[in-house]
Formats: C-alpha cells, structure tokens, sequence
C-alpha cells in the first residue's frame, strides 16, 4: 500500500518534470513548477518528513511561483522560444546533443551506483544506524521535554547553522532590495510622477473572495504553528513565508500606496534585521547567565522550561527574519510591475 | 537479478537522480534565463528529494513525539529534514536573487535570451575596439 501510494506520486512527479522540459508557454511553466512542489510536497508527507513538506508547499508553491510570475511579466517573455516540442527536439545543435550523452552517462553511472547502495527505508543503511540520530531524539523527548525534534535540532543542536542561515536570508533579502534600486537611481523622477497620478488596482471579485475567506485562516494557521512550532510540525520559516504571502495578498487586492502605509518598506528592513538580532541576542543571554553561546537550559528555573523559552524566542526570531526578508523581496518585484 | 532488484528497491532515489539529471539539462541546453533558473530550482528539489529518500524507515513515523505508543515505535531520522530546511529557504533567497538580476538584464538589453545577450556582447566589444 504504502509503496503503490508512492510510487503513484513519483510517478505523477515524473510526469510533470517531462512536461516541464518540454512545454513551450512559460505561463504554463511556471504553473507546473508549482505543481512539481505541490507534489515533492506529498512525497515528503509519505517519508514522514511534515516540517519539509510544509515549508515546500509554502516557499516552492507560494513565493517562487509568484517570484517567477512577476520576473516573467516584467520581462515580457511569455513563450521559451516560437517553436514546439518536436521542432525544438530535431534542431538540437550537435553540441547540445553532446551534452544529453554525457548526462545520460552520468545518470547511467549513477543508477549502477545504487545497486550497491543502501536499500531505501532500511533500518541499517550507514545514516539511519548511527547513534547520533538517536541521541538527538531520545535526549529531545525524555531530557529536553521538546516533542518535535526538528525544531530541537534546529535550535539547538544545530543552533548555529540556523543563525547563519537567517543571515543568509537577510542578506539575500538586501542584495534583491539593493539590485532592484539601480534602475531607480537613473530616472527617479519619472517614477515619482507616476506614482501620483497612478490609480488603485481594480478590485477583481476573485482577489476578493480569496483575500476574505483564505487570509484569515493563513493568518491563524501561521500563528499557529509559529508559537506550537516545539510541539509539533511548523516553526518560524513555515510561519513567516505564510505570513508574507498573506503580505501578499494585501498588496494585490488594495494596491502599493495603501500597503505602503499599512507597513512601509523600511519597518520591513528594521524587522529583518531585528529577527537576527532577537536570535543572537537569545544565544548571548545564555552566555550571560553563565551558560555557552545558544545554551537555553539557563533561561529558566528548569532545564526543559529553558530550552522551551530559548526555542520559542529562536522560532520567532526566525519567523521575523523570513516574513521580513520575503515580503521585502514580493514587495520589491511587485513595485516594478506598477510603474 | 539481484543487481536488477537492488536499483528497483531503491526507486524513490531513481526519481530524485532523474530531477538533478533533467535539472542540469535544461540549465545547459535551454537559452531562455526564466527557464535556467527553474532548472536551478529542479536541481535543487532533486538534492532535497535525494536528502530526504535517506531518512526513511519503513514502519517508521514521523519524529515528533507520540505518548500513545511510547517505547516500541522506531521514529524517522530527524536530521536530514532539517538541513533540507534550511536549504529550501535558502533556495528561495537564491531564486529571488536570480530573478532580480534577470530583470535588470532585461531593463539594460532589453532581452532574456542568452543567444540574443551574447550577440549584443559581441557587437558592444567590437564597438569598444573600433572606438578605440
């Protein structure tokens, strides 16, 4: 049963990655990237891995589908090329052809590799027979009293790969900002026109019936799993992409200038920032009360209450900086497509 | 057979392979930049697929603590869900990145695809030489 349902959606997933390579409308394209994260999605819910498929869905069908919605209008490129599948086949250049040989040499190899690879869902293979996995679960269910251990290894065990991840968020949310900007710098006067005499978007019915019914429970799903992160599936980067397409959908449905008001662009910079910061501050705090550096069992009286604190201020530090950074970046592209 | 029979148990990783494979392909062969950076993030997908196929076990369940049925159950291995976390996020960072600069290349060429680009490439550096 279980492997008919998989490999059903391993299936479907085959599927739309062919009709990816192969579809000539980039509308339709970008609709089937969704699609294939939608369904990598479901495939991470059948190997029990609920905090990856959440975040997948939210960023993979969410953000970048709606990233690559807006580069494409702002570029005006709505076909890959005037040619259809069989045509873009029986014109492949030589070298091109070369280079399919070759990749399929490697997947070749690849696929003699995995005969002597470990069997998939075997309890022996070399990842799943270490101990360390089993200390982390073990000491995060009885000694930590943390029910989801995903959560615990991100905060804590791994502690620092996430502050440094949160850097690269802000960091990636900064280079966007900071490259949309070079063509203001040229003819920011003309920009500055158009935004006055500029009217409001046109309050479509379906944006409508979408912001009304959907965004009250986004926003109570993504608070949701923000505070309950340590209990179960979900946590601040689930949260705050939630948080942001919600963001989102206010842009759409009242327009820039009102959203503008409702949270202007700089509170959001002030607010990516002071994620990280929530973050680090939480770890010197620990430091301080005579701990290590993202020690949490020093916060309160006990340990377990501790490290519940410190993972509760990481999530939403975290959370800040994703909703922060993702809605400086929506905000950005979506700014351009108006003027 | 049994080298037969030992790739089809491992289907879940043939999937995962096929996407990074697919993955390079169309960012090697396809000239449209909207269309590279999909294959980008097909890549990536295929990595995390690949990351997350290892940490199941079969008869296992999800790594969150269940009071119910407390010392017999075997749970899945928590640790490559959350370097794939992370690497999503990331990913996200990377394509918004990608896409701003595809749109500033278009502002500055007024194109997207790559054998257009590379032949105003050529025109400006004969341009530079004869000016010079």
């Amino acid at each position: 049963m279980y492997d008919t349902l998989l490999i059903l959606f391993l299936l479907l997933l085959g599927f739309s990655v062919i009709a990816l390579m192969l579809v000539n409308d980039l509308f339709v394209l970008i609709l089937i990237t969704g699609l294939i994260s939608v369904l990598t999605g479901i495939i991470y819910i059948l190997f029990d891995a609920v905090d990856v498929a959440l975040t997948e869905i939210a960023v993979g069908a969410g953000i970048s589908t709606i990233l690559f919605l807006i580069t494409m209008s702002l570029t005006k490129a709505y076909h890959i090329d005037g040619y259809n599948p069989i045509q873009r086949f029986s014109r492949i250049a030589p070298v091109n052809l070369i280079n399919a040989g070759l990749l399929l040499v490697v997947f070749l190899l690849i696929l003699d590799a995995l005969s002597y690879a470990p069997i998939f869902g075997n309890m022996d293979t070399p990842a799943n027979s270490s101990i360390i996995y089993k200390v982390y679960t073990k000491t995060s269910y009885e000694t930590f009293d943390v029910q989801n251990s995903v959560t615990m290894i991100l905060g804590a065990f791994r502690g620092y790969d996430t502050l440094g991840e949160a850097i690269v968020i802000l960091t990636g949310a900064i280079g966007t900002y900071l490259v949309m900007q070079i063509d203001k710098l040229e003819k920011s006067e003309e920009i500055s026109e158009n935004t006055s005499s500029k009217n409001e978007t046109p309050k479509d019915y379906v944006i409508s019936a979408t912001i009304f019914t959907l965004m009250p429970i986004l926003l109570l799903f993504a608070f949701y799993i923000q505070f309950h992160g340590d209990f179960g599936p979900g946590g601040g980067f689930q949260s705050g992409v939630m948080i942001a397409a919600s963001y989102f959908l206010i842009i759409l449905y009242f327009g820039k200038t009102i959203a503008n008001k409702f949270i202007d662009i700089k509170y959001l910079v002030f607010l990516a920032a002071l994620g990280v910061l929530i973050f680090s501050i939480t770890g010197l705090v620990g430091m301080l009360l005579g701990g290590k550096y993202l020690d949490y069992s020093v916060l309160a009286s006990n340990t377990s209450s501790g490290y519940h604190l410190g993972l509760f201020s990481i999530e939403l530090g975290v959370g800040t900086t994703v909703f922060a950074a993702t809605a400086i970046i929506i905000s950005q592209f979506y700014g351009k497509l108006k003027n | 057979m049994h080298y037969f029979m030992n790739i089809l148990s491992n289907y879940p990783y043939i999937f995962a392979v096929a996407m990074i494979i697919i993955g390079i392909y169309i960012l090697m062969i396809e000239k449209n930049l909207i269309k590279k950076v999909i294959g980008m993030n097909l890549m990536q997908g295929g990595i995390i697929l690949f990351f997350v196929a290892i940490s199941k076990i079969r008869g296992g369940i999800p790594p969150i603590y269940d009071i119910e049925k407390n010392q017999e159950v075997i749970y899945s291995n928590p640790l490559p869900h959350v370097l794939m976390l992370t690497a999503i996020v990331v990913g996200v960072a990377v394509t918004a990145v990608a896409c701003a600069l595809i749109y500033i290349i278009y502002k500055n060429y007024g194109t997207i695809n790559e054998a257009e680009l590379s032949i105003i490439n050529e025109k400006e550096d004969n341009d530079h030489i004869l000016t010079d």
